[in-house]
């Protein structure tokens, strides 16, 4: 870089001995020395332009990428409650729109600013050689557009941080619109939407006008300060050649030094507006690196290998999600390995929670939860996750073929495995029904599918994984009765020598449950056998009376098939 | 002109509805009111232009009249004209910034609303089949594009055009001959440029490509984090993301070399280019007493020959700047001008009497003009009767819900609501008399209060606190510390499924419905809840219409009438004892789901044998 505006800025001194010996002394033989030295300056000055600019390119683009692998790298360890708090929106122009801001000002502010510098620096170093009172010009007026630039730099800064966070609000707004259309479509919602997405409208575009008016107070400043320069230095530079104390050649570089003036200084309010970007995305990729996992391995962590027996045991567990509203009080549960257990209670009584402990999604804020008699804090994060298969109430699909999606869990799956997996879900037929069987593309940009088929495509994953514990979160509530039927029974073998936890509200699965665990209020209030309960005659036998399962409609059909049909 | 063929010509034709001109004509419909700002701009244009081109003129006479003559006494005057243009140039700055920003936001803010505005009255079959991240990138990413397009590219291609023929003027009225020296090197430059738009215009694409991959990707592992942890797949997903980062890499790599190799050579053909001018000048003055180009001229040549470049680079780069605007204005323009195929009736009809009596009458519907879903569908639905249906996947269920509530009107046949068609109905009148609960409940990012008073604000607290106690939605909201006013979190993710199921029905109960549409609404609540929904539901909806989706039969014991569904036709219906007695398909599916809830048992019994 050196070398490239080096070689740039002797150009105009060539160009003052060209005049200076053309029409002064009318020294031709010099003359032509002079014409080639300035070809070969060109040549000189834009290859090294060429490799500082690929130089400083490489070392920014590389860095960015690791930045971005960093950011990454944090955000997939974040705890889960760390997602549940934070708009998606907002996660996203974090890790793209605020490193993009860095990589900007990483390969190209630190280029120009290193070349305008030095441009500066030269120019004034060899105004300074041609003579000294013309560089005071340059220095009177250059010295307080300095300071003018800097006070640009505070006031634009914050605006811009504004702007972000005023376009996040902005898309957030269309996406919770869209996301819940048919809400605000029933409910006449449109008017609302509207008026919420104009004044955000509105307000993005106060603060871009806001920014438009420094802007417009600012820099055309810079252009200005550059003619009065320039007419400075026509007066008393001309004054000086007239007087005689300074040549022609010397003037005329002088001007040009000016002209070559104009790219750096346009580069500084360039330079100031990346600098702030920079800053503001920054500040917030910040809060990704600062915020600490709570969730994390301890020290000496034990690693799972082979399978867990999977007993699983709550003693006396406390937790809040947010430290303030109470969920569980005081738990206590205990699984024998293999057992099929359920946990059934009212809406709100922590049953989600309480299986949301087991692969540590969460840690409780008092009492343990152990698995083979061990406290699960003590085992090895991954390796604890890779024992238990989690079906949740959300299933989620990623945007990839059907394929994929069920040997998501293990990549390293064979094709009969996957196809026993889906048969296993009740999914097969329908997926040898799609376009491209197996290939097909699903989530976000594939094909629509199904409440249902969702939850089977989350089952199927689920069954895949050879894990000792398997946890059902409400996973059939989409599913119709029929197919629940078939899935049951396929799923049934699949349970053989697992420890088993289904949550549900058809009263009806819980049968089969080697035990129930009927929760309330965060704590266990009855426990035991379909039977047990029933003849206890408490709360789950008044849930059950309660719940419109006809007893004698069903019991006639039961004997009518056990009769002979 | 032959550059705006080129524009034209090169845009690829295929994928593309509109021709450029018809999306030329829609982006100006935004400007249009804004007709004075840009009168205004454009003439704030011309004279910075005018400016521009003249300050050099004045440098030279301020050499060859003043200076080298040596007039010392009136080097005062031409100073002051040279600063007197500045100043000028400075305050037309100001506004020529401002103005320029005004323009592109204004018009952008104008565009925003009205693509929002008229996304939000679309009807509900264009988002059933529209992806919403698309949707939303629409209305943000692409329509900053057609703003950085007005704000750099249409007023820079002005400015430079302007620019680019004041000065090739005055250097020809200044000296022909030096005139053609200097724009020696344009053609190689303009050669160049040709040249290298191709490859970085592929260079470009394959970085917008690899950071929507990019934000693809992380937005997947965001929504499906759960997933991925319990999976324990975080080094599998941190590698896919390494590997379309590394292709993000290397796109930048690739187009920066091709552009950083542009500058660089266009800076040492403008070097050249001063040598030629330079070199020329000395040669025609050569043994010439008086010479014939002064060294005031050759002083403003240098400096037009610094600008000369800025307005033919600009006209290169706006080339991609337009086609990346014209990409974004499709898009926005398909949205804006996809009309709703639900619309409303010139002359709607509003019911005389408004109780709740739906009619279907011979309806027939298919979603592909192939297949029909419904067939033959007849039906009467009379005032406050609560009717459920009942079929498996596929049988036409929530069709039917979904034609109730016009989100698509029947190929053939009539549905009327009181006796009037849905379709002379104003829509604001069946939206605010029909209202669906689905089972996939949404919440705002806003308070529990908000969210339940969503579209009927005029409810009264009182009222929104009898309805939560009565179904049971007041114990989950008290477990808070902020009750009413908790923050509910993006798509309610501080509330569980069955807790938003809950959330959901009140808000329908609340808007005190004619007609209300349960599609699978309490699915995830337990048996208990259920229980107590059903008591204050009919309660509270005494007088509406009800329509159940549902799979869990024993919930319906106590509807008026139910109705059975195979294959989009109704073959059974009555009350629940009737359909029992009968022993048809009611009885047979009642059998099935009672033999499924059985069935644990049942294979406990086997294994235990």
């Amino acid at each position: 870089m050196l070398f490239s505006v080096g070689a740039e800025l002797i150009i105009p001194l060539l160009i003052k001995e060209i005049i200076d010996a053309a029409f002064i002394k009318q020294d031709y033989m010099h003359l032509k020395l002079l014409l080639g030295e300035i070809f070969v300056l060109a040549i000189i000055s834009g290859g090294m332009n060429f490799l500082s600019r690929i130089s400083s390119e490489f070392g920014a683009q590389k860095t960015v990428k690791k930045l971005r692998n960093d950011v990454f790298d944090s955000l997939i360890n974040k705890d889960v409650q760390y997602f549940m708090t934070r708009e998606t929106g907002q996660l996203l122009t974090r890790t793209t729109a605020d490193v993009e801001a860095i990589r900007r000002l990483l390969s190209v502010g630190t280029r120009i600013s290193l070349q305008g510098t030095m441009t500066y620096l030269g120019i004034i170093f060899l105004l300074w050689k041609i003579d000294v009172s013309l560089v005071m010009i340059v220095i009177i007026m250059g010295v307080p557009l300095l300071f003018l630039m800097l006070i640009f730099g505070k006031r634009v800064g914050p605006l811009f941080m504004k702007q972000r966070i005023q376009f996040g609000d902005l898309s957030n707004i269309v996406q919770e619109t869209l996301e819940g259309i048919s809400v605000v479509k029933s409910y006449r919602g449109e008017p609302i939407q509207k008026s919420l997405f104009h004044n955000s409208n509105r307000k993005y575009f106060d603060l871009q006008m806001k920014t438009a008016l420094e802007r417009a107070r600012f820099l055309p400043v810079l252009y200005a300060a550059l003619g009065f320069m320039t007419a400075g230095v026509i007066f008393f530079g001309g004054n000086a050649v007239i007087s005689g104390v300074i040549t022609v050649g010397s003037f005329v570089a002088f001007i040009t030094y000016l002209t070559m003036l104009i790219v750096p200084t346009r580069f500084v309010a360039w330079f100031l507006v990346m600098w702030e970007q920079a800053k503001a995305g920054a500040k917030r990729l910040h809060e990704i690196f600062s915020v600490p996992e709570k969730v994390k391995n301890s020290p000496n962590a034990i690693k799972i290998k082979g399978r867990l027996n999977g007993e699983i045991i709550f003693e006396n567990v406390y937790f809040s999600y947010d430290g303030v509203t109470p969920v569980l009080n005081g738990l206590n549960m205990h699984i024998n390995p293999g057992e099929k257990v359920a946990i059934l209670g009212a809406i709100g009584s922590g049953k989600t929670s309480i299986v949301n402990l087991i692969p540590r999604f969460y840690d409780p804020q008092k009492g343990v939860v152990k698995i083979d008699g061990i406290n699960i804090k003590k085992y090895d994060l991954r390796s604890l996750r890779r024992q238990i298969s989690f079906v949740s109430q959300d299933t989620f699909l990623f945007s990839t073929t059907i394929k994929e999606n069920i040997a998501f869990g293990k990549p390293d799956a064979t094709m009969e495995e996957i196809i026993e997996a889906a048969k296993i879900a009740q999914l097969h037929d329908f997926i040898m029904k799609l376009p491209d069987k197996y290939d097909t593309i699903v989530g976000e940009r594939g094909i629509k599918i199904s409440g249902g088929q969702r939850q089977r495509v989350a089952i199927a994953r689920a069954v895949l994984v050879n894990s000792s514990i398997l946890i059902l979160d409400d996973t059939t509530s989409s599913i119709d009765s029929k197919t629940e039927r078939e899935l049951q029974k396929a799923l049934w073998k699949v349970m053989e020598g697992k420890t088993v936890i289904i949550i549900t509200q058809r009263i009806g699965n819980l049968r089969f449950a080697d035990k129930i665990f009927l929760v309330d209020n965060g704590k266990v209030v009855e426990s035991g056998t379909h039977e047990e309960l029933l003849n206890k005659k408490g709360l789950y036998w008044e849930i059950y009376v309660s719940r419109t399962l006809d007893p004698k409609i069903a019991e006639a059909i039961i004997k009518k098939q056990s009769i002979g049909e | 002109m032959g550059f705006a063929q080129r524009l034209a010509g090169s845009i690829k034709k295929e994928e593309r509805q509109y021709t450029d001109v018809e999306l030329l004509k829609f982006f100006f419909s935004f400007i249009k009111p804004h007709r004075k700002a840009g009168i205004i701009t454009i003439i704030t244009l011309i004279i910075t232009s005018i400016l521009a081109v003249f300050t050099p003129y004045v440098l030279k006479l301020a050499i060859d009249n003043y200076i080298i003559p040596m007039k010392f006494s009136e080097l005062w005057k031409i100073t002051s004209i040279y600063a007197i243009l500045i100043l000028i140039g400075w305050i037309v700055d100001i506004g020529r910034i401002y103005l320029i920003s005004y323009l592109g936001q204004v018009t952008v803010h104008d565009m925003r609303n009205y693509t929002f505005d008229h996304l939000t009255d679309l009807s509900m079959d264009f988002f059933e089949n529209e992806e919403t991240g698309k949707l939303v990138s629409i209305l943000t990413n692409d329509i900053d594009t057609v703003a950085e397009f007005l704000r750099n590219g249409l007023t820079d291609i002005v400015t430079n055009l302007l620019r680019l023929i004041g000065i090739i003027i005055i250097m020809f009225i200044l000296s022909p001959g030096l005139t053609l020296v200097t724009l020696l090197v344009t053609p190689f430059i303009t050669f160049i440029f040709y040249i290298v738009r191709k490859y970085a215009r592929e260079a470009y694409r394959e970085i917008r490509k690899s950071v929507a991959k990019l934000t693809a990707k992380i937005a997947e592992t965001i929504n499906g984090i759960t997933v991925i942890k319990v999976y324990a797949q975080e080094e599998r997903v941190k590698k896919e993301f390494g590997e379309i980062n590394e292709e993000n890499y290397r796109a930048n790599i690739k187009q920066n070399i091709i552009v950083n190799s542009v500058f660089p050579l266009i800076r040492s053909l403008s070097s050249i280019a001063i040598l030629l001018l330079v070199g020329y000048a000395v040669w025609v003055n050569q043994g010439l007493k008086q010479p014939a180009i002064s060294v005031g001229t050759i002083v403003a040549f240098i400096r037009y020959e610094g600008m000369l470049f800025d307005p033919i680079l600009s006209l290169t780069m706006f080339y991609s700047l337009f086609q990346s605007a014209m990409a974004a204005l499709e898009r926005v323009k398909r949205i804006t001008s996809h009309e709703s195929s639900i619309k409303e009736d010139p002359n709607p009809l509003i019911p005389k009497e408004k109780k709740g009596k739906l009619v279907f009458d011979n309806v027939w519907f298919s979603y592909d003009k192939q297949r029909f879903v419904l067939k033959e569908i007849n039906l009467q639905i009379d005032p406050g009767e609560s009717v459920a249906l009942v079929g498996h996947t596929g049988a036409g269920k929530s069709t039917i819900g979904k034609l109730i509530l016009r989100y698509y009107d029947p190929d053939n046949g009539k549905i009327t609501l009181d006796d009037v068609d849905l379709r002379k109905l104003p829509l604001s009148f069946l939206s605010k008399k029909v209202v669906l609960v689905p089972q996939e409940p949404f919440l705002f990012n806003n308070t529990i209060m908000y969210n339940l008073k969503y579209g009927h604000f005029e409810v009264t607290d009182e009222e929104v606190y009898h309805v939560s106690k009565e179904i049971g939605l007041d114990r989950v909201i008290n477990k808070f510390p902020q009750k009413y006013d908790t923050i509910v979190g993006p798509r309610g993710v501080q509330l569980s499924q069955g807790e938003k199921q809950l959330l959901s029905f009140a808000r329908a109960l609340l808007s005190k419905p004619l007609v209300v549409v349960l599609d699978e609404a309490t699915a995830s609540v337990d048996p208990f809840t259920e229980y107590e929904i059903q008591k204050a539901t009919e309660k509270i909806l005494e007088n509406a219409t009800t329509i159940i989706i549902a799979h869990r039969l024993s919930t319906l014991k106590n509807v008026d009438r139910i109705i059975v569904m195979e294959e989009g036709e109704i073959v059974e219906q009555g009350k629940w004892n009737e359909l029992i007695k009968k022993q048809g398909y009611f009885y047979d599916y009642y059998k099935a789901q009672v033999l499924s809830e059985m069935s644990g048992l049942l294979q406990l019994e086997e294994k235990n044998n």
